[in-house]
């Protein structure tokens, strides 16, 4: 039975199964108007099922030519990826030095901290670095700024832009002194444009979005950065099933993984802390790990 | 494949000596940063001079610089092209594939039956290692839920694996998580259904503070249960 294999939603697998399609083949000399008829759903569900099954009927008969599966890289070509690849800096020297060189490409960073320690505000100067220009040693990116605790403050992120185009323009002095100086065009209101600011009111919204990602980043080619204020505010009070939440935590964080693989982005998770009692003692700990 | 488990006893570093004794599909477990991943690249890095590795990711963990790493400690110094052309020969075995739900898993499965069915006739290079690190953060968002597709979906991944491992002479090596059981003491994730699945089960940990790594054997079809080992990566 291959029916199982497919994703797509319980009802319609069940309604494939009573009316008596349990095998890929079955499904691949029938029309979708046909379908729709027989399983009594919608002609574009129907269409939907006629393409995943005639999707996974391809791949298993493709034949694997020089990489054993789609997609697949060897090492050797990841190890040169990797060091091709740029980093968003945060503006410290001695972060930059912790992570690596900053923030990653392709990889997700969580970042958590009591309250009141200054993660917002670096979230705000990730968002406003990966803009830097190629020129000057950036991505030359947009960002995405979810914010779920209402956080985000306008002004603050215009004056850490002002502070950006200093530090730009003060670089440009130094090192093309002798060169005809070329003035930054960038302003700070360029920079806040480039930010896309999303607010989450609750833990609907939140997994609504993360959904909607997808399609937003095909769209939108040039984010370099999505930065989460807070991933787990919304999950921490009034939920009252846990294995629920751990499920669309984990849930959460794998389609996060899958969209800083696909558009090699960086995704920055900000995080809370809290108290673990272990072994007599009280340790910090992030929140919902 | 059979670990050469002695070694391990001994204590000395963890460099596996593979050989071609039978078909088995091991399963490691251990709680949060206990090594389990170092011990995957660190085989995979071993068996790769050979035959050609599959190395499946859910999690962004694989690191090409870790795998040059062990292969830079191990060759002799010499030239830096002679290095770069070892690492080459040895890298380029290594396939890594990210998957982030259970239907790609299967998808990519599907593929190396079809893979290995065409591998079977001729020689050369062979594949004889497939890695899935890690499986629990696969299934885990589907099981549990009210419907019992979560569990059959996790039973027939397990007897997939188990039927490429038995078929076509290939090790699996699948990365479990641990989670808090009653009394504070962790249990594997993935409960007991999946505890029948794979051949021989290993359980990592890690000592605080230190280097050393412990691991001991909780289930395999030669050897007793309970024996336990020290490493050093």
């Amino acid at each position: 039975m291959e029916i199982w294999r497919l994703p797509i939603s319980a009802s319609q697998r069940g309604k494939l199964i009573s009316a008596g399609y349990t095998s890929l083949s079955s499904l691949s000399s029938i029309s979708s108007s046909d379908l729709a008829r027989e399983l009594n759903v919608s002609e574009s569900e129907a269409m939907n099922i006629l393409k995943v099954a005639s999707h996974s009927r391809g791949s298993e008969t493709s034949n694997a030519s020089c990489s054993i599966v789609e997609g697949a890289q060897s090492a050797w070509d990841m190890l040169h990826d990797e060091e091709s690849l740029m980093h968003i800096t945060t503006s410290s020297a001695d972060l930059d030095n912790i992570l690596g060189g900053g923030i990653h490409c392709k990889e997700v960073t969580e970042i958590g901290g009591v309250p009141g320690i200054g993660k917002t505000q670096l979230g705000i100067q990730i968002a406003v670095n990966v803009q830097i220009p190629n020129d000057f040693g950036g991505l030359g990116g947009k960002a995405i700024y979810i914010d779920t605790e209402g956080s985000f403050m306008v002004e603050r992120a215009f004056q850490i832009a002002e502070a950006c185009i200093e530090d730009m323009s003060e670089y440009n002095r130094f090192l093309r002194k002798d060169f005809q100086e070329c003035k930054i065009k960038m302003q700070p209101q360029d920079i806040l444009e480039n930010i896309f600011y999303f607010r989450i009111c609750s833990y609907t919204e939140q997994i609504a979005l993360i959904n909607y990602l997808d399609k937003f980043l095909s769209e939108h080619k040039d984010v370099k950065v999505i930065v989460v204020d807070s991933v787990t505010f919304h999950f921490r009070q009034d939920f009252d099933d846990m294995a629920l939440r751990t499920r669309v935590l984990s849930g959460m964080a794998l389609k996060l993984m899958n969209l800083a693989k696909r558009f090699s982005l960086a995704v920055v998770l900000l995080n809370q802390v809290t108290t673990k009692h272990t072994e007599a003692s009280f340790q910090l700990a992030l929140a919902l790990v | 494949m059979e670990w050469n488990c002695w070694k391990m006893l001994k204590g000395i570093n963890m460099s596996f000596l593979l050989e071609f004794k039978g078909l088995i599909c091991c399963s490691e477990m251990g709680p949060s940063s206990s090594g389990k991943t170092q011990v995957c690249l660190r085989t995979a890095s071993n068996v790769a001079r050979n035959h050609m590795v599959l190395y499946l990711d859910t999690g962004n963990s694989f690191s090409p610089q870790r795998i040059a790493y062990f292969l830079g400690k191990t060759i002799s110094p010499s030239s830096a092209q002679a290095k770069n052309q070892f690492l080459q020969k040895v890298m380029s075995n290594i396939s890594c594939h990210s998957v982030f739900d259970i239907f790609a898993m299967f998808d990519v499965l599907h593929q190396l039956e079809s893979y290995l069915r065409c591998q079977d006739g001729r020689g050369g290079f062979q594949m004889r290692l497939l890695i899935v690190d890690s499986i629990s953060s696969l299934i885990s968002p589907v099981l549990g839920s009210s419907s019992t597709l979560g569990r059959a979906l996790m039973t027939s991944a397990g007897y997939l694996l188990k039927k490429l491992a038995h078929q076509h002479n290939l090790a699996v090596l699948i990365i479990n998580h641990t989670v808090g059981g009653e009394g504070g003491s962790s249990k594997p994730a993935l409960g007991d259904s999946w505890k029948c699945i794979p051949h021989s089960r290993l359980f990592l940990s890690c000592d605080r503070g230190s280097n050393t790594y412990n691991v001991s054997i909780l289930r395999h079809p030669s050897m007793a249960s309970g024996k336990a080992a020290r490493f050093v990566i």
